[in-house]
């Protein structure tokens, strides 16, 4: 079901995508793709507008998983809707929680990123700087922290 | 001689009889009271153990009784030793009750210029309370006018006479309702100390075994309060307010419960709102000499400005004290709380100041003298704890201007001293301190307490710092440790541990200086430098919300120093002996327990990368966030909070 939903994606049938992920999250919780399709549902309802939804895929992924790769997009994803919807509070604990998410040690580099790619086929990006963390989504800067 | 004239002659005639009549009535009548005088005392004096002495009673036809130089005698018969003394005494009686009832019965009485010690005759009201309260009720219940011009009541210990307080009295007893009006001043060293006395008016009714207050007005220049309650059976209630304008204060529903029995003043329950910020008292008051006080008051802090949700700080003072000839000493601890953080406020959670031997010496007011034996001030904050000691601090407040108070102080810090001054506006709520004050002297490592990281500083710290709680609450000041060294400071242990450099863990300065600042954004040390023979370190590091660090820091380490190293010297043979000095910049940032640290770029860094090829430099990079998780975990595992 899980790959199903990737080829969904593949071809750009996101909605289909969405039903494949959300099915899996039913009927296989324990699923080892439990993270990524409910990231992927996350997604999705943030693409479509629906962050309320959005916002409870990604609290739930940040409250569940603790080593899942894409943990710290949902976080930017969880800043972001904070931001929009104009919750201070949230803002401020959010970027908290990115910042002190990473112990940095930059020696010979500038900086360290890291990659992730969701199951409905976007490209994350995530880059670590001394003194601000930048997120890309498909190349493009999506949110930024600087501290 | 004319009809007329006899007529006129026989009326003068009568008159003459007449005046003669009374004037032998009246002598007679005073020679009477003159030898009767102690037999009209006697019943008086079985309430009261003092001997109560008059002069004279002279009775002043037609409804006129006046008694000169009564006063109640402790020892011997002078003013000098007397809770009392009233030069006189005029009573006058109703002719009405003499003529159709027959009765003698005293309808005014006027008391002018009496004299009371306020300490004798508050020992005079402790010894005889209950006598007094007795003589009251057994005196006839009837409409009575008491009326007490000039009262001087004289506040000094020695009986020198020049700080009382003068009083008018009026008193008017009809049936059961009680009113009263009068003034009082103060008069220190022969002036009257404002241009307007504070009056009163006061209406009440006598009840079965008290009083019932309906209205107690009090007002002086820019003071005005109206009170009401009811004092039966020892119990007593009030409620009211209160406004005084020279110092924006406004105490509104005023809501007190007690028992009064002489000394004991029992405080069930007093509430009230001061300028919007609830207080409650609860305690004990003995009037007593000395007068004891036993209190707890509490309050929860409103600032407007940033709105009450947000900012409630709960106060509270416990304190016992003593109240002897203008000195006030106390013990006591206050506490303040403060349950809900505001956002971007000042992070503090917990304030608590224990003192012993605190006194207040009013003698001087409006100069105030204050000497405090040893406090303990404990700071909380979200993330760490702060505690101060002081011990032998002495200060003089300056209260005269009504605008500006002024404090001077100095104390004993630890081994050293502190010294400074400071303004309060009370214009303004709060009221607005700036503050100034220099340390000297002290051993640096004696203030762990108030930063853990000072136990690592050896030698001794002076500093120079400015408060201020507008526009908004900072502390700022410089800071020079000097001839000291820094032993075990984490951050150099570890480099010596890494880099086989023991030397680093005991680095012998000339001196250390550092900027700070605190206010509600954070802390931050500025321009911190240290100099020593093989180390050299400058840089800013500052701490904000949520731990946040943000720093840069260069240190400079001698060659000589890194030829020790097992480690440096095959990197000093690749630099080649163009470096005498190697100088690390880096740059920390994240989370004060979990620093983000980078190695900034610099000629060092530069010939570094040139001399190693990339997968050194990543075998390097990935070496070192290991050992330095395993530092941090080690650090986090031993409990430590040493940086």
């Amino acid at each position: 079901m899980y790959y199903q939903g990737i080829e969904a994606a593949k071809s750009g049938d996101l909605d289909y995508a969405f039903m494949y992920f959300q099915s899996l999250l039913a009927t296989s919780p324990e699923s080892k793709y439990k993270e990524d399709s409910l990231f992927a549902t996350g997604e999705y309802y943030f693409v479509i507008g629906d962050y309320r939804d959005a916002n409870r895929a990604f609290i739930q992924l940040n409250s569940d998983s603790s080593n899942f790769k894409g943990k710290i997009f949902a976080l930017a994803y969880l800043l972001k809707i904070a931001e929009m919807q104009g919750k201070e509070a949230a803002v401020k604990n959010l970027e908290n929680e990115i910042v002190t998410s990473k112990r940095l040690i930059l020696l010979f580099k500038n900086s360290k990123e890291y990659k992730y790619k969701s199951p409905l086929c976007k490209k994350y990006k995530v880059i670590y700087y001394i003194d601000k963390v930048q997120f890309y989504l498909e190349g493009k800067l999506f949110e930024q922290i600087s501290y | 001689m004319s009809r007329y004239h006899i007529k006129i002659s026989k009326f003068w005639l009568a008159i003459c009889i007449l005046a003669l009549v009374i004037v032998f009535a009246a002598a007679a009548f005073n020679i009477i009271l003159a030898v009767s005088k102690n037999k009209l005392i006697s019943p008086i004096e079985k309430y009261f153990p003092q001997k109560i002495t008059i002069s004279r009673i002279i009775y002043l036809p037609p409804n006129f009784i006046i008694l000169k130089n009564t006063s109640f005698q402790e020892v011997a018969p002078s003013t000098q030793n007397t809770p009392l003394f009233i030069p006189t005494i005029c009573m006058k009686l109703s002719l009405w009750e003499i003529v159709i009832k027959r009765h003698l019965s005293v309808s005014d009485i006027y008391i002018y210029e009496p004299d009371i010690n306020y300490y004798k005759f508050r020992l005079f009201l402790k010894d005889n309370f209950k006598q007094i309260m007795v003589f009251i009720h057994s005196l006839p219940k009837q409409d009575i006018n008491f009326f007490i011009k000039k009262m001087k009541l004289d506040l000094a210990k020695e009986d020198i006479g020049f700080k009382y307080i003068t009083a008018d009295f009026a008193l008017m007893i009809k049936g059961s309702s009680v009113s009263s009006f009068g003034s009082i001043n103060k008069n220190m060293y022969g002036n009257t100390t404002g241009k307007f006395p504070l009056r009163y008016s006061f209406k009440a009714f006598l009840t079965e075994d008290g009083i019932s207050v309906e209205k107690l007005e009090l007002r002086r220049e820019n003071f005005s309060s109206e009170l009401k309650g009811s004092y039966i059976g020892g119990a007593f209630r009030l409620s009211g307010f209160a406004f005084m304008n020279t110092a924006n204060l406004f105490i509104l529903d005023i809501d007190c419960l007690g028992n009064f029995t002489f000394p004991k003043l029992q405080i069930g329950r007093l509430k009230f709102s001061l300028n919007n910020n609830p207080v409650s008292l609860k305690g004990n008051i003995f009037l007593s000499d000395p007068i004891l006080l036993d209190l707890v008051i509490s309050s929860y802090l409103t600032y407007p400005k940033y709105g009450q949700a947000e900012d409630i700080k709960r106060i509270e003072l416990k304190i016992k004290g003593t109240l002897k000839e203008n000195v006030f000493s106390s013990d006591g601890i206050l506490n303040l709380d403060s349950p809900k953080k505001k956002k971007g406020g000042f992070p503090l959670e917990r304030m608590e100041f224990g003192f012993n031997g605190l006194t207040f010496y009013f003698a001087q007011y409006p100069h105030l003298r204050m000497h405090l034996g040893d406090g303990n001030l404990f700071f909380q904050t979200d993330q760490n704890e702060y505690k101060i000691s002081l011990k032998d601090l002495k200060a003089i407040f300056y209260l005269r201007d009504k605008k500006f108070k002024f404090v001077e102080f100095n104390s004993l810090f630890y081994d050293g001293s502190l010294k400074g001054q400071g303004r309060i506006d009370m214009s303004n709520w709060p009221p607005r301190v700036t503050s100034i004050a220099r340390v000297r002297n002290v051993s640096a490592n004696k203030l762990d307490g108030l930063l853990i990281h000072f136990s690592k500083f050896h030698g001794k710290l002076a500093s120079l710092m400015y408060f201020s709680n507008f526009p908004h609450l900072f502390l700022r000041g410089g800071m020079i440790i000097e001839k000291g060294y820094l032993y075990n400071l984490e951050f150099f242990k570890w480099l010596a541990d890494f880099f086989d450099l023991p030397a680093l863990k005991k680095i012998s300065f000339k001196k250390t200086t550092t900027n700070f600042l605190v206010n509600e954004e954070g802390a931050s040390l500025q321009e911190m430098r240290l100099e020593s023979k093989d180390v050299n370190l400058n840089g800013y590091f500052s701490l904000g919300h949520n731990d946040l660090v943000s720093s840069k820091i260069s240190l400079f380490f001698s060659r000589e120093l890194l030829q020790k190293s097992a480690k440096f010297r095959p990197l000093l043979n690749l630099l080649g002996k163009d470096f005498n000095n190697l100088v690390f910049d880096f740059q920390l940032s994240g989370n004060l327990h979990r620093m983000n640290f980078q190695w900034l770029q610099s000629d060092f860094k530069r010939k570094i990368q040139a001399s190693i090829p990339h997968f050194i430099e990543r075998k390097i990079d990935r070496d070192v966030e290991k050992i330095i998780e395993s530092f941090h975990s080690s650090g986090r595992n031993s409990g430590s909070t040493a940086k």
